[in-house]
């Protein structure tokens, strides 16, 4: 038996103290059994089981939670493991029920006592709840009491107020209700953070360890290694990716206390998530927590998130209808089942929208009631969170159609002013809560009251607002004429540093000009700008938004008062916003050499990513003279960039380009190292530059000093500068060099790059004629890639022509085998050159006749007149190699055989012939040659040869040769059983040939027949074919088998037969 | 599935006036396996060897006529027509006007022509040129070559996935036999060879040889090995391993004298079926004559000089039956024709004894095409008996050994029950490893590919088949049977996933599905354009197991 959960309770009250303990243990395979001890705690249990027989794990499992939910409900509380901490209550003291606090700790009391003292009835959770928003710590007791008592919900209330007080009595509490699985998880989630807040330390830091390991490996390691930083890619990475596992996200949540890093991770995370499912969930519960812990923050960017995210489908509020169509998934959901379910496919109808904007709406006004340093930061995290993509401008809205009036027998139509952002709820809100004039309608802000105009026309004329302005615009327009109409003015002017996170933190034109107009006409508002430091100003005028750009400007420009600072003018002329690049470039362009000093002012205009700045840098550097030594300084500044640095490509390019015309003399200089480095940069333009600086070098040192495997990897790199770089260095070669580098130049002849092999091609035609061994090496060469693929289209034709241009005089050498393989090669230019060669240099002599009759066989006409021009030419070689040369009649070009018929019709005579000769030229199977071969055999035949040609051709396979020997069957075969006999196959497979041969089978038969009527030999050879054909199906041949079986019969009683022949009885 | 060959250069047939010397190029890929010797019984292997060709080649499928061209010129010709016809009714006005238009017409034609003329020339030039130059692209599968210690075999598979061919040559066929290495081997084949073939005569010394060389090390001249891959059809090699699976089944076995087949072929050749059914049926009694009645005329022919040894009567239906005229250039030769028969829509066998020395397996499966229409009619691939894969081994070892021999021997050595043995060699027989020589009834080792094949990938023709046997297998099926027309409405219910579907089939005389309907998604979406689904499938298989034979 093994125990697989067990629960401890306990139960003191007054005089009685007593425990109940719960076993649910394993006796077999999914056999499983729930016992029970009880009695006065320190006296024996007395035991008993609620199965009587052993049940299933689920069956076991329900038994179990029962018996636990019964007895806690009786007011048993789960005892922690050895320290039995007991709950005693407090003397209820006697404070007054009219404060809040006295209300709550009484009615806590009644429900203890399971009383009501008051009017109203409220359930313990609603109590509870309030008990933690107001952290109220004498309610402790209470509600450890009451914490196992109850629903779900309540038990959930409890901790979370619990939570909140963070009293180190819960302790226990917590720890049970975070063991015990059978908790609901939110409660569970509760009681963790919890006991992250009571725990003490050693305990505490187990607990965030034991957080971490549940955390996925990549992010356990950074926590081990210190680079807790380094999580923010991994949690981005991971939210992009489809259907993982998004717990990690409420995990990382509960350590953000330890880490605060984790916080601003999360933010981010928050901000590209979908408000969708499977993340909702995890969304929803850090929101819970964020709550719990007050993290504005969090709280802010959520409020922001929950008011701009659409919902993802409309709840379905009467119970009549169950599904719902969701387009986002495309079909019906059955919504209420479906949210019920543990992956829910559904999230964020448009009702928990509006719960979850209720909830937020009333936090900042609830944070307004309190201190002014909590509402500033819950407002300053919401209006962060707004971007530049929220802006939107104030418009005119029309209501619609005109609406006609019987009266005035006019249209009356009506305007709407919507101010900007008009449907940013908690924008508009902190921003304008006190504008009189505006008012949030049918969620949308409205402006003023609606105008109405009238007119005859059923169309009212679009209106629009005049002359708008953008935050910008007004902000440069600002004079100190500010009129606050935010919520709580006095809370922000308290906090005016908040003002200054806004303008570097915010990302919204609104948020902006808030804070510039507010911290303008703030009372100290000089004394905290003069506090911003320089790298504040470079965040302010390096920032996307122009309205820090503007305030950044203008810190900068009243600076400049106390001399100009290079720093800060840089700041300015990395400003994306095109008006502080311009102030920038004045004022360098006033005071030059004060810049030109700075070598890292150089440096940065070289690669300013703004195109105006790298034209006017041209301009700028064109003009100035700098030293040599300064130009060195800023080539290694630079180099150093370039390797350390992710640039733009353009600014990359530029800075490569105005170092090679302005610091070429450095580069010159410039050490292998720094080369090579620049070689093995990942970055495609830095290897062009690289082999710039290399070039530029080839003019102080030999070009053969430069590694030769550096300039080979030039010729075949992707750039076309970098190849033809590589080919200007090549080119310096001394002529002796490049004779050895002959392998290099036969492979650059084939480049596909038309301006590395122009000039390999020029390179080789000039020094073809100064080295007998460069040019057999290159005539190799190209011979070789005349039988590969082309390298680019037509290469094979520019090589062809190569080599027989330039090349000619060493074609002679090629040998007979290589010119073979090239006339059977499968590329046309070099089956021609191979034949160019085979017709010019080739002594026939060396070939045998097999080859020459292989290439008439061949594709190219020409070859295969080539081939029959040699016959002709040579009839009497051809002669002597007969046997070899009837080959060229198999040929499968028609025109070949025919010119071959030819040729042995007119060179051969009967001398030139005999008998097998003949014979195997009939043996073809193709019809023309065959007839051929019967053709001459008809004209060259001797009588004596007879014999041995009806022998040889009887064993032709083809029915028409079957045919033209039965032509010779009367002459040679008669009377001669002997050749009767070898000829048998002949006789049974022209028989046999079924529905083919009528005329052979015939003449054959009336031989054979004749034959056996004169032999008796004969006849008893004959009777086993004629028995085995007798029974035949085709009429016409069986009648004919029976006569003549019926003949031989007659003629030879002895003769055994497969028929039996009866008299026919005649009837009278 | 995807077969990678690399050939040791080109198989060749070279012959003059004196001789001929065959050299077939192996797959340097497998196992060295070679054999040199020359021939000596050199007609009848060219005849059998020829024979063989003709498997390799046979392609039976239906092929639609092309009419493309036809419909092009037609399309053309009915304006002119309609003109024609317009012409005759009107003034002659309009008949001025069209001859006009007309004449117009036949300018663009004749411009087109121009400008179309020299292109569809070179077109045609250039089909024709690779015609030529590609011969060889135009097969499947070279044959597979086997040699062992007391014979060489050939055999093939035809391209319509319907034909198996053999030819098992004993060494009597072989003179001077050099060297040889048993093994099994792919051949480098074409069509040129068959040419080469008809040139061997008695009188011309004939080299024979699977040529070693090409096993030899070769460090240059790669390009002499030719590479081949071949991307085989899994229906094809499953049609391959049904019908050497087949060879293994019970049968019933008898012999037709060599003008018995001669005297089918020729009534095969004579008369054109032009409407089903068109089976062959056996008509098999004890001692009595074998009777062929061939369909759809039912002309009887009786074979008097065959008579059947068996004890039960039996008929049997065998359907692509010109498939048989393959054997007509062996009736010259063969001694008797041995006809394996495993029943009605099953593979068949007909061996050619070739004057003992020689023997030429022609095996046929049920059908022609293997279309749907036949589809689950049989599972020859479904495994006999369970036999454990240690065992498997050890029977399969002990064969190598010997390269061949008949279940109860091999059981005496290894000391094994024979039926054990039997059903491994089966199971191997199923994968393609072993074959089942029915001449001799000795089992031969024979490994099909050089890598094992995927036998869960062919065990079904298609998912449905697999499921319909799950389902017969269920007992799930229930069929009654109704006569319709010409032939058999067979409904069924058929009980899939807690849900009945009703089924009808409608079978014809050929035993071919000709219209089914079931309710399921799959038919509703596809009617039968993908072939049955399972409930179909399961209700005609039920109806193969209930039907009277």
């Amino acid at each position: 038996m093994k125990l697989i959960q067990q629960v401890k309770l306990f139960f003191q009250e007054g005089t009685s103290d007593k425990v109940y303990e719960i076993d649910l243990c394993e006796v077999g395979t999914d056999q499983y059994v729930v016992n029970f001890r009880y009695g006065k705690r320190g006296s024996n249990l007395k035991d008993g089981t609620k199965t009587t027989t052993s049940v299933s794990l689920s069956k076991a499992q329900s038994v179990f939670n029962s018996l636990q939910k019964e007895k806690t409900d009786k007011g048993y509380q789960i005892a922690t493991d050895d320290s039995q901490t007991t709950v005693v209550l407090p003397k209820p003291t006697k404070s007054p029920t009219n404060t809040l606090e006295g209300a709550i700790l009484q009615r806590l009391q009644d429900a203890i006592d399971g009383k009501n003292t008051f009017k109203t009835v409220w359930k313990v959770s609603r109590v509870a709840w309030k008990v933690g928003i107001i952290k109220l710590q004498e309610a402790v007791p209470y509600l450890l009491k009451l914490v196992d008592k109850g629903d779900k919900m309540q038990c959930y209330c409890i901790l979370w107020a619990l939570a909140r007080c963070a009293d180190v009595k819960a302790l226990s509490t917590f720890q049970t209700n975070y063991a015990n699985n059978s908790n609901d998880d939110n409660s569970r989630k509760i009681a963790l953070e919890g006991l992250l807040r009571v725990s003490p330390a050693p305990e505490k830091q187990k607990l965030i360890n034991s957080l971490v390991e549940r955390l996925p490996q990549a992010m356990q390691e950074c926590f081990t290694g210190n680079r807790v930083a380094d999580i923010e890619s991994i949690v981005l990475s991971r939210i992009a990716e489809k259907q993982t596992e998004y717990i990690f996200l409420e995990t990382l949540y509960l350590l953000a206390n330890e880490h605060p890093i984790l916080s601003k991770i999360l933010v981010k995370a928050l901000q590209l998530m979908p408000i969708r499912p499977p993340h909702f969930k995890h969304i929803r519960s850090i929101y819970k927590l964020a709550e719990l812990r007050e993290d504005v923050l969090i709280l802010g960017t959520l409020s922001y998130l929950f008011e701009s995210k659409p919902h993802m489908y409309q709840s379905i509020k009467k119970s009549w209808r169950n599904s719902r169509y969701v387009s986002e998934l495309g079909t019906y959901i059955k919504v209420k089942d479906e949210v019920k379910s543990k992956n829910s496919k559904v999230a964020f109808s448009d009702a928990t929208k509006a719960y979850l904007q209720r909830r937020d709406l009333k936090r900042l006004k609830n944070a307004g009631n309190q201190t002014p340093q909590e509402y500033i930061k819950l407002a300053t995290a919401i209006l962060l969170s707004y971007t530049k993509e929220d802006y939107t401008e104030a418009y005119m809205e029309s209501q619609g159609y005109g609406r006609w009036n019987y009266q005035t027998r006019k249209y009356t139509h009506t305007f709407v002013e919507r101010p900007e952002c008009a449907n940013k709820l908690l924008l508009n809100l902190i921003l304008n809560g006190n504008n009189k004039t505006m008012r949030f309608v049918e969620n949308k802000w409205q402006k003023g009251e609606p105008i109405v105009e009238v007119s005859s026309s059923w169309y009212g004329s679009t209106k629009k607002i005049e002359n708008p302005k953008t935050p910008i615009q007004r902000v440069k327009e600002y004079n100190g004429n500010n009129e606050r109409v935010e919520l709580y003015p006095e809370k922000w002017d308290e906090f005016p540093q908040a003002y200054i996170q806004l303008l570097m933190q915010g990302k919204n034109g609104l948020v902006h000009e808030f804070a510039y107009k507010n911290l303008k006409s703030h009372a100290k508002s000089k004394e905290f700008i003069d506090k911003i430091d320089k790298s504040m100003i470079k965040s302010l005028v390096t920032s996307n938004h122009s309205i820090p750009v503007f305030f950044g400007s203008e810190i900068i420009k009243e600076r400049m008062a106390n001399g100009v600072d290079i720093e800060l003018i840089m700041f300015m002329l990395s400003s994306p916003v095109y008006e502080a690049r311009e102030f920038a470039m004045t004022v360098i362009n006033l005071q030059p050499n004060l810049f030109l000093e700075d070598t890292s002012f150089i440096t940065s205009i070289l690669f300013s990513p703004y195109k105006e700045v790298r034209t006017w840098s041209e301009a700028f550097l064109g003009i100035q003279t700098l030293q040599a030594e300064k130009w060195q300084l800023v080539v290694g500044k630079s180099i150093a960039k370039m390797l350390g640095e992710t640039l733009d490509s353009k600014a990359l390019t530029h800075a490569h380009f105005a170092l090679k015309k302005y610091a070429g003399l450095a580069l010159e200089k410039l050490s292998w190292n720094v080369v090579l480095e620049l070689l093995d940069s990942p970055v495609a333009e830095n290897k062009v530059f690289a082999s710039d600086i290399l070039l530029l070098k080839s003019n102080s040192i030999k070009a053969e000093d430069i590694p030769f495997k550096i300039v080979s990897g030039f010729l075949g790199a992707e750039s076309e500068q970098m190849r033809n770089n590589g080919m200007a260095i090549f080119a310096k070669y001394s002529d002796q060099n490049l004779l050895k580098a002959h392998e290099m130049l036969g492979q650059m002849v084939l480049s596909p790059h038309t301006s590395l092999r122009d000039s390999a091609i020029g390179i080789v035609k000039k020094l073809i004629p100064q080295s007998t061994d460069f040019s057999k090496q290159i005539c190799t060469s190209l011979l070789i890639a005349l039988r590969r693929k082309e390298t680019y289209e037509n290469s094979h034709e520019s090589v062809a022509k190569l080599l027989l241009n330039d090349l000619e005089s060493y074609l002679k050498e090629v040998e007979l085998k290589d010119v073979l393989d090239l006339i059977y090669g499968n590329y046309r230019q070099g089956q021609l050159v191979g034949f160019h060669i085979l017709g010019k240099y080739i002594d026939t002599n060396d070939m045998t006749l097999r080859q020459i009759i292989a290439l008439a066989n061949h594709e190219l006409l020409a070859v295969r007149h080539w081939a029959i021009d040699y016959f002709d030419k040579n009839a009497s070689r051809i002669r002597y190699e007969r046997n070899e040369a009837i080959r060229l009649l198999d040929a499968k070009w028609d025109d070949t055989r025919l010119a071959a018929m030819n040729f042995f019709r007119n060179h051969f005579t009967k001398d030139d012939w005999d008998v097998d000769s003949l014979v195997s030229i009939a043996d073809s199977v193709r019809s023309d040659v065959e007839n051929f071969g019967k053709e001459l055999i008809m004209k060259f035949f001797e009588e004596e040869d007879g014999e041995q040609y009806l022998i040889m051709l009887s064993q032709h396979p083809s029915a028409s040769m079957q045919l033209f020997v039965t032509n010779y069957l009367e002459r040679f075969a008669s009377n001669h059983l002997e050749r009767l006999k070898s000829l048998e196959f002949f006789f049974r497979s022209a028989l046999m040939r079924v529905n083919q041969g009528r005329i052979a089978k015939d003449r054959i038969v009336d031989f054979l027949e004749k034959e056996a009527t004169n032999s008796e030999e004969t006849a008893f050879w004959l009777v086993a074919l004629l028995n085995d054909m007798v029974n035949t199906l085709a009429i016409q041949d069986k009648a004919r088998f029976i006569q003549l079986l019926q003949k031989l019969k007659h003629l030879h009683k002895n003769l055994k037969v497969a028929i039996t022949f009866e008299p026919l009885a005649i009837e009278d | 599935m995807l077969f990678n060959y690399k050939y040791g250069g080109q198989t060749n047939v070279v012959s003059n006036a004196n001789q001929t010397a065959m050299s077939f190029a192996p797959d340097t890929l497998r196992q060295p396996t070679f054999f040199v010797g020359k021939l000596d019984k050199k007609i009848s292997f060219r005849e059998a060897i020829s024979a063989l060709h003709h498997v390799v080649v046979s392609d039976l499928r239906f092929k639609p006529k092309d009419k493309t061209a036809y419909k092009e010129w037609a399309a053309q010709q009915e304006a002119i027509w309609l003109s024609e016809y317009v012409e005759s009714l009107q003034i002659d006005k309009v008949n001025e006007r069209i001859s006009q238009v007309r004449q117009e017409l036949n300018e663009v034609y004749k411009e087109k022509d121009k400008h179309l003329g020299p292109f569809n020339k070179a077109k045609r030039t250039y089909f024709d040129y690779l015609y030529e130059k590609d011969k060889d692209a135009w097969f499947v599968l070279d044959p597979v070559i086997t040699v062992h210690p007391d014979e060489v075999f050939f055999e093939c598979f035809s391209q319509d996935e319907s034909t198996y061919g053999k030819l098992s040559c004993s060494y009597n066929v072989f003179k001077e036999i050099n060297e040889f290495e048993c093994g099994t081997t792919n051949i480098d084949y074409s069509s040129t060879l068959y040419n080469e073939f008809q040139k061997i005569r008695n009188y011309k010394e004939t080299d024979f040889k699977i040529d070693p060389s090409g096993f030899e090390v070769q460090t240059t001249n790669e390009d002499s090995y030719k590479e081949v891959k071949i991307d085989l059809p899994d229906s094809w090699v499953r049609g391959f391993l049904q019908v050497s699976s087949a060879m293994t089944l019970p049968a019933s076995t008898f012999h037709l004298h060599p003008l018995d087949v001669f005297s089918l072929c020729q009534f095969l050749r004579r008369f054109k079926e032009k409407a089903s059914p068109r089976s062959l049926r056996f008509v098999l009694e004890p001692n009595k004559p074998i009777k062929i009645i061939v369909e759809p005329w039912n002309k009887e022919l009786i074979f008097k000089r065959s008579i059947y040894g068996g004890d039960k009567p039996q008929e049997v239906r065998l359907w692509g039956r010109r498939r048989l005229l393959i054997l007509e250039r062996l009736i010259p030769i063969a001694k008797t024709f041995k006809v394996v028969l495993l029943g009605s829509g099953l593979p068949s066998f007909f061996i050619a004894d070739l004057e003992n020395d020689m023997s030429f397996t022609l095996g046929l499966s049920g059908w022609t095409a293997n279309d749907w229409s036949r589809a689950g009619n049989f599972d020859l691939m479904a495994p006999r008996a369970e036999v454990d894969s240690y065992t498997q081994q050890k029977v399969f070892n002990g064969l190598k050994q010997n390269w061949f021999e008949t279940s109860g021997a091999l059981a005496r050595r290894l000391n094994l029950d024979t039926n054990i043995v039997s059903s491994a060699l089966a199971a191997y027989t199923q994968a393609g490893r072993v074959i089942y020589d029915l001449n001799l009834g000795v089992y031969r080792v024979r490994e099909l590919s050089r890598d094992p094949l995927p036998m869960e990938q062919l065990r079904f023709a298609s998912p449905q088949e697999e499921k319909a046997t799950k389902l017969l297998k269920e007992n799930k099926v229930q069929v009654t049977t109704e006569q319709k027309g010409n032939g058999i409405l067979l409904k069924g219910k058929v009980v899939d996933g807690g849900r009945t579907y009703h089924t009808t089939v409608l079978i014809d005389n050929d035993d071919r599905i000709i219209d089914a309907t079931c309710e399921c998604g799959f038919f509703l979406v596809n009617k039968l354009r993908k072939g049955p689904c399972e409930h179909i499938l399961a209700t005609r298989m039920y109806w193969n197991l209930i039907k009277p034979q």
